[in-house]
């Protein structure tokens, strides 16, 4: 269909040519043999557009077809204020197969100011940069030309640099994508961004600007996004367990996305992140049909919060002031990027490696040390008998002592009521005696 | 010694062990008379003519204020500490003290006032043994058991005697015993936990867990036993004020220290006797030696 088109633009154009000037510098290049090809085929005038997005109807009036008139010449080129180069062509087909292009936008509804040619901001382009023989013969007798074979044309684009013209573009996604702007304006991308950097991603960094896709297909995808900035990060996580699995084409292990957010984005330095990093981690770690499947322990998020360090990070959680807690949370033992399985010998948790992760934040600490956590099992006879006896000491000791206090008290409390009863019976009786 | 020999004739004695000999009875003596004069002073005769008893003195009773703030102190931040996981509480630690930290800060103060009190009172302990000479009136005996085993036959009614005590009743004594168990177990376990990269040089690391464990529940079983039995015997029961006012009205010293109020009271006659009589030898002149009377007792039980 897209073929068709072309060839019958292309006799359309050859057919012109001929009539009316003769020979252009056009007609003579590669499109000859083609075009011989097709004469035989009757075409009088080109087809209407039939869909928005048919980009390659030249001269048609409005919509994506016209930006296309100028946009799909190859060498079409932007030049900013400060000298950067801009690509301004593009190929018809990066719209068209995009999710925007299949929801029925067209270019405008992005570059919402440039409606009309030329664009309202500046007259860009003459008529005679293209149709150089436009002077001789009169505007109504333009002849036709072919695009591809237009000479380099070079325009001034009203932005300081690239970048900035990046910047002012982003801002017509939020037209329609105003809820996930809005929250992407409060994630720390934008956060470095609004301190100067202009390199922080914008929408079109991630999600591409004219072939936008949908996201999270395949999901492995979304970590190698993130990749073209954070390569190492990237590189360390590639070989963590999730990392690897995801990979092998695993659904159920975190991405990127999963712990940082979306398009909330928020660094690890960022408010409560180090404390609600446990629920983060707890919500695969404490479910348990999640963790069967693998074979792990689903109580780690329940024994973490039971010692130590999960009991003060969760207040501090609960608390929710924007204090972090200093006391270890699950990546500061178990890696950030590049957890791994405590089995692994390269794990920051296998017991070869366990005492050197103890001593990042207790300096002292020695071999017997580590032996201080108990690994996220609830100590039970077998793997804690000291604990557990003492745990039995007092769960003897404690209803004994408090049962025989009780007891001793209840029994202590009665007779001294009984005795004062007596002397009160006692006095009364008295008292009746000497009313008598 | 020769002079335990039995079949020997009466030992001739030189004159440097007959003036030893003098010596060392002038010092029991003396050493009798301090204590009867000790136990005498103790008996406060009031404008009024009450007679009040000195329990305590200011030293003993900054030591239990001290022990009361910093006891409570603990209890208070260390059992929401224990059940932080609840969510009042999490919010109570948070409304009223600012933070686990903090709570964790004051009850790292309260331990070191309370480890602190408890060093001073095992060097009185040292004091009294070593340079007093005294058991102290806390010493468990023998008596203690028989005198527990026959408060709850008397409560019971399973027996008309009712237990006859000290200084200290059998009650007081268990609360004292207890609180030295706790105070042992509780100090060192929370300094384990305090710091564990010392502990597991001398210990295996396990033995941080089981601290843990440990703390929290002997937390429950101190700050129970003193709720109940601390409560019970010196607030509900009778409101025993001594340890507050230093003083001790003579029907509640004859109802719960019965034994020591006669002890008292026989260093007092004997005191105004010594003292009548030395006053009649001051004014007939002649000195004569004062009669060796039996003091009461020549130390505490």
């Amino acid at each position: 269909m897209k073929l068709t088109r072309i060839f019958a633009i292309t006799i359309i154009t050859l057919l012109s040519m001929t009539v009316i000037t003769g020979v252009s510098r056009a007609a003579g290049q590669g499109t000859s043999s083609v075009a011989q090809a097709a004469t035989a085929t009757p075409v009088s005038t080109p087809e209407p557009a039939a869909t928005p997005t048919d980009l390659t109807n030249i001269h048609a009036t409005g919509g994506a077809d016209s930006c296309m008139m100028c946009h799909g010449h190859k060498q079409l080129q932007g030049v900013t204020a400060n000298l950067d180069h801009i690509e301004l062509s593009m190929s018809p087909t990066d719209f068209q197969t995009s999710v925007h292009a299949k929801a029925g936008l067209s270019c405008t509804s992005c570059h919402a100011n440039k409606e009309q040619y030329p664009h309202s901001d500046r007259v860009q382009v003459t008529c005679t940069e293209c149709h150089p023989a436009i002077n001789s013969s009169g505007e109504k007798n333009a002849p036709a030309i072919n695009i591809d074979n237009l000479p380099a044309v070079s325009v001034k684009v009203p932005f300081e640099s690239k970048r900035k013209m990046v910047i002012k573009l982003n801002d017509a996604c939020r037209s329609c994508h105003e809820q996930e702007f809005a929250v992407a304006s409060d994630s720390a991308h934008m956060r470095v961004l609004a301190s100067g950097n202009e390199e922080a991603p914008l929408c079109v960094d991630c999600h591409g600007s004219h072939n936008v896709q949908p996201p999270a297909q395949p999901r492995s995808k979304i970590a190698k996004t993130c990749a073209t900035c954070h390569e190492a990060v990237y590189s360390s996580y590639k070989s963590s367990v999730h990392g690897a699995e995801l990979a092998d084409g695993n659904q159920d292990v975190p991405t990127c996305v999963d712990c940082h957010g979306v398009h909330s984005v928020r660094g690890p330095r960022d408010t409560n992140f180090r404390n609600d990093s446990i629920v983060m981690c707890g919500n695969c770690h404490g479910n348990k049909a999640l963790m069967s499947k693998y074979g792990i322990s689903a109580d780690v998020f329940n024994t973490y919060v039971d010692d130590f360090h999960g009991r003060t990070v969760n207040l501090f959680r609960e608390q929710d002031r924007g204090i972090s807690s200093t006391k270890a949370v699950c990546f500061d033992c178990h890696g950030i990027h590049n957890i791994r399985k405590p089995s692994d010998p390269l794990s920051s948790v296998n017991p070869a490696n366990l005492m050197k992760t103890c001593q990042q934040c207790h300096p002292d600490a020695n071999e017997r040390f580590s032996g201080a956590w108990l690994g996220h099992y609830t100590p039970d006879i077998k793997n804690m008998p000291v604990l557990y006896g003492v745990n039995l000491f007092y769960q003897i000791v404690i209803p004994g002592t408090l049962g025989f206090f009780a007891i001793y008290i209840a029994l202590d409390a009665r007779k001294r009521w009984a005795e004062k009863r007596e002397l009160v019976l006692k006095s009364l009786e008295e008292e009746d005696d000497d009313n008598e | 010694m020769t002079m335990n020999n039995p079949s020997a004739p009466a030992p001739i004695r030189s004159k440097a062990a007959d003036e030893q000999i003098e010596r060392m009875k002038k010092h029991t003596r003396a050493v009798r008379m301090r204590s009867a004069l000790e136990l005498a002073d103790r008996l406060r005769i009031m404008p009024d003519g009450t007679r009040m008893f000195a329990r305590f003195n200011r030293a003993e009773i900054i030591e239990h204020w001290v022990l009361l703030v910093s006891f409570s102190t603990l209890g208070l931040t260390g059992l929401l500490q224990r059940y932080a996981g609840v969510y009042i509480i999490s919010l109570l630690i948070n409304i009223v003290f600012g933070g686990i930290e903090t709570l964790r800060v004051i009850h790292h103060l309260a331990a070191i006032i309370f480890i602190l009190q408890s060093i001073y009172h095992g060097f009185k302990i040292l004091y009294f043994w070593f340079v007093k000479r005294e058991m102290g009136s806390m010493f468990p005996m023998f008596k203690d058991l028989t005198d527990m085993i026959g408060m709850i036959k008397y409560n019971a009614g399973l027996s008309k005697q009712r237990p006859q005590f000290d200084r200290y009743t059998v009650e007081e004594k268990l609360e004292y015993w207890a609180l030295i168990w706790g105070t042992l177990v509780m100090g060192l376990t929370g300094l384990m936990q305090w710091f564990p990269t010392i502990t597991t040089q001398y210990l295996p690391g396990s033995a941080i867990p089981i601290a843990r464990v440990a703390h929290s529940l002997e937390a429950v079983l101190a700050v129970a036993a003193i709720a109940m039995w601390h409560m019970y015997h010196s607030v509900v029961k009778e409101k025993n004020q001594s340890i507050f006012s230093g003083f001790m009205s003579e029907h509640e010293m004859h109802e719960n220290h019965p034994l020591e109020y006669q002890r008292i009271l026989a260093a007092y006659d004997h005191i105004q006797k010594v003292k009548s009589g030395a006053e009649a030898r001051h004014h007939a002149a002649p000195a004569v030696n004062i009669p060796e009377q039996p003091v009461s007792e020549p130390t505490r039980p």
